[in-house]
């Protein structure tokens, strides 16, 4: 009967923090409105961003040619390098090529130094079956200058171009036939926006286990408990750690309920809480003053937090 | 004693105090730091590492009649193409019916049929039908493969039309044989070399860098920022540590709340800068790289963190509220400066707040500070 009291009264106590209670209050409210936030949709395209800096007449030639190329990649233009970058490293691109100033000229007159770019991150697996692609229009949107250039045909320019045309409209060059049917159909997917509860929950629990031990030690500090049996201490320690992780448990569990998380990640965050409850209490008999406390709790707190930070991008 | 002297005697005391603590400060630095940088990373080499594609099979088979020096070259070429190299494993089978037969058993993706005489065909026109079959032409690796072969016979084609129209040109012209063969052999020439060219001319470059360092680099400079701020976990303490006696008789001397928020800064910034140098040796060390300006160009990031951290440790109540206080607004600063997810790949509404939080000032500053 006096553990239950003492389990009342510093429940009440928790209960009286106006801050806390509101914050458990926010974490339900954020979990019920990401619930029935409506579905996103997500295509599944191939996206490959273009920043030009070659604005020559080959320049357009060639991004007329990769449009009329019906690519399996979607081919796009930024308007600056930044935006190129940004839009790779979201992963909203699967590389991004920038084409440098009078790259054409050069690339014509057999200059290679004036590159091209292409951007990748780790992730970026197609980059070079793109690059392909694109260089095929490169080479096509400048083919005639190339001819002129290294057959030194000047004075048969015009004639020369004509007669590229007619071939390549013709019938009578290497082709090579798709083997596939039309263009690929991207499968548009919908998605949640999902708040990270379970990682949110878990550092909640932490961190209410720590700050009730915190809370414990300050009281004893004051002497409040001197009069008490070491057995009657403990019992108080334990409930006041326990105290502080119930109700952010339950909450964790009404969370997981309302994201419809499964039965195994709900019995995963009571199993955390027994975890937080008997570690904090193991730490109670390591730390047993304040002034450390004060010191080594932030840093725990920043341990767990780079952990569950770490795990959640494994 | 003047007001002044009185500013200077507190000033002075405080960094009498602040000895006792330099101990502490050093160890707990080399600690944070070697976990942090530890976490950064193992963060910077797996926040890329999603969505990656299979490499598809390929098998061809080429008529026992065929051109084999040539298409043995060309598979080569092929085979040593990085483009084809990463997207596929091109394999020789000895019949038709192999080849069928891999497709059945679903061991390739393509199986590609190269008739007798096609190097030939190819060179004088006639142009012979390459049999491209694929297993299931739904899948997006089956898409990815043929797009390949597309454009590989773009260069072809168009490789194809400047030759002949060179020749055609030439004869218009009546040039003479010599002058003919001359210009066969410069287009043939000139269309190799520029599809050659392919891989020297596109220079791949990783796009992970953030402000101009590599991540791996960003990463150390963030574990140094944020390193710095946790000192805090002792400054604030120290800064707590005043007895209230002792403020009450500070304040009878007019000695108020901004005189010691003053001491305060001045102290917090001196000793950050003390606790940066082993952090600066000991990854100007790992780098192999030292960048001696650091020293001072990392003063204005150095006095920002003093800033923050002599506020929490000022307004707070206790050093408790304080540490907690400093560690939630160290890890936001750091959060919407991009040192802990790069900054791109953070919620737009975040980056847009990027530019107005210290975070991406302060991290810039102690990466230039480390590696120039």
């Amino acid at each position: 009967m006096k553990i239950y009291n003492r389990f009342i009264v510093l429940s009440k106590r928790i209960f009286s923090k106006k801050l806390y209670i509101c914050m458990l209050i926010l974490i339900i409210g954020l979990t019920t409105v990401y619930k029935f936030l409506p579905e996103r949709q997500k295509s599944a395209d191939i996206k490959v961003g273009i920043y030009m800096e070659d604005n020559s007449s080959y320049g357009e030639a060639f991004l007329d040619d990769l449009a009329e190329a019906n690519s399996l990649y979607y081919f796009y233009t930024v308007s600056n390098q930044e935006k190129l970058l940004s839009d790779i490293k979201s992963g909203y691109a699967e590389c991004g090529f920038y084409i440098p100033d009078s790259f054409f000229e050069a690339f014509i007159s057999g200059d290679y130094n004036n590159k091209i770019k292409l951007y990748v991150i780790p992730s970026t697996t197609l980059a070079n079956a793109i690059s392909e692609t694109l260089f095929a229009s490169v080479i096509s949107s400048c083919s005639k200058d190339i001819l002129v250039e290294g057959t030194k045909m000047y004075n048969y320019k015009d004639e020369l171009s004509d007669r590229m045309d007619a071939y390549l409209e013709g019938d009578e060059l290497f082709r090579v036939i798709s083997a596939t049917d039309g263009s690929y159909d991207y499968k548009t997917t919908d998605y949640h926006i999902d708040l990270h509860i379970y990682e949110l929950i878990l550092l909640l629990i932490i961190f209410s286990g720590l700050l009730g031990y915190y809370s414990y030690v300050k009281d004893a500090e004051e002497s409040i408990y001197i009069a008490l049996r070491s057995p009657d201490r403990f019992v108080i320690k334990t409930l006041y750690i326990l105290t502080a992780i119930l109700p952010v448990t339950l909450v964790g569990v009404i969370c997981a309920i309302i994201a419809s998380y499964s039965v195994s990640v709900i019995l995963n965050i009571l199993l955390c809480a027994v975890l937080v409850l008997v570690s904090t209490i193991i730490l109670s008999f390591i730390i047993k003053k304040s002034t450390y406390l004060t010191k080594v709790l932030p840093m725990i707190m920043l341990i767990v937090i780079v952990m569950v930070f770490v795990g959640s991008i494994r | 004693m003047s007001k002044a002297g009185l500013f200077i005697n507190l000033i002075r005391s405080d960094f009498k105090r602040l000895k006792k603590y330099l101990p502490s400060l050093f160890i707990s630095v080399i600690l944070i730091l070697t976990f942090l940088s530890a976490a950064g990373i193992y963060i910077s080499k797996n926040i890329y590492k999603t969505n990656t594609y299979e490499t598809v099979r390929i098998a061809y088979y080429l008529d026992e009649d065929g051109d084999e020096r040539y298409i043995n070259f060309a598979v080569d070429y092929l085979s040593t193409m990085k483009s084809m190299r990463e997207t596929s494993n091109i394999i020789e089978v000895n019949s038709i019916e192999e080849g069928y037969d891999l497709l059945d058993k679903k061991e390739v993706l393509f199986f590609i049929y190269l008739p007798a005489g096609f190097y030939e065909g190819i060179m004088t026109g006639h142009n012979p039908v390459v049999n491209l079959v694929v297993r299931d032409n739904d899948s997006i690796a089956a898409y990815i493969t043929n797009e390949l072969f597309l454009s590989l016979g773009r260069y072809l084609t168009v490789a194809q039309a400047a030759i002949y129209s060179a020749i055609d040109t030439s004869w218009v012209h009546e040039m003479s044989d010599d002058e003919v063969a001359r210009v066969n052999n410069l287009s043939n020439k000139v269309f190799f070399e520029k599809v050659a060219a392919k891989d020297s001319v596109i220079n791949v470059v990783e796009a992970t860098s953030e402000n101009n360092y590599s991540i791996k680099k960003h990463y150390e400079a963030a574990a140094i920022m944020l390193s710095l701020f946790f000192m805090a976990f002792i400054l604030i303490p120290y800064m707590q540590s005043r007895s209230a006696g002792t403020i009450h008789k500070l304040k009878l001397m007019h000695i108020g709340n901004l005189h010691i928020f003053i001491s305060n800064l001045l102290t917090a910034a001196v000793s950050l800068y003390l606790v940066y140098i082993p952090c600066y040796i000991a990854i100007s060390f790992l780098n192999e790289h030292i960048h001696i300006a650091g020293l001072i160009t990392v003063i204005p990031a150095i006095s920002v963190i003093a800033v923050i951290v002599a506020l929490a440790g000022s307004l707070s109540k206790s050093a408790f509220s304080g540490n907690l206080i400093l560690l939630f607004t160290a890890i936001t600063i750091a959060y919407i400066g991009g040192a802990i997810i790069p900054a791109a790949m953070l919620p737009k509404v975040v980056q847009s707040l990027s530019g107005y939080m210290p975070g991406r000032y302060i991290l810039a500053h102690i990466a230039y500070s480390l590696f120039g």
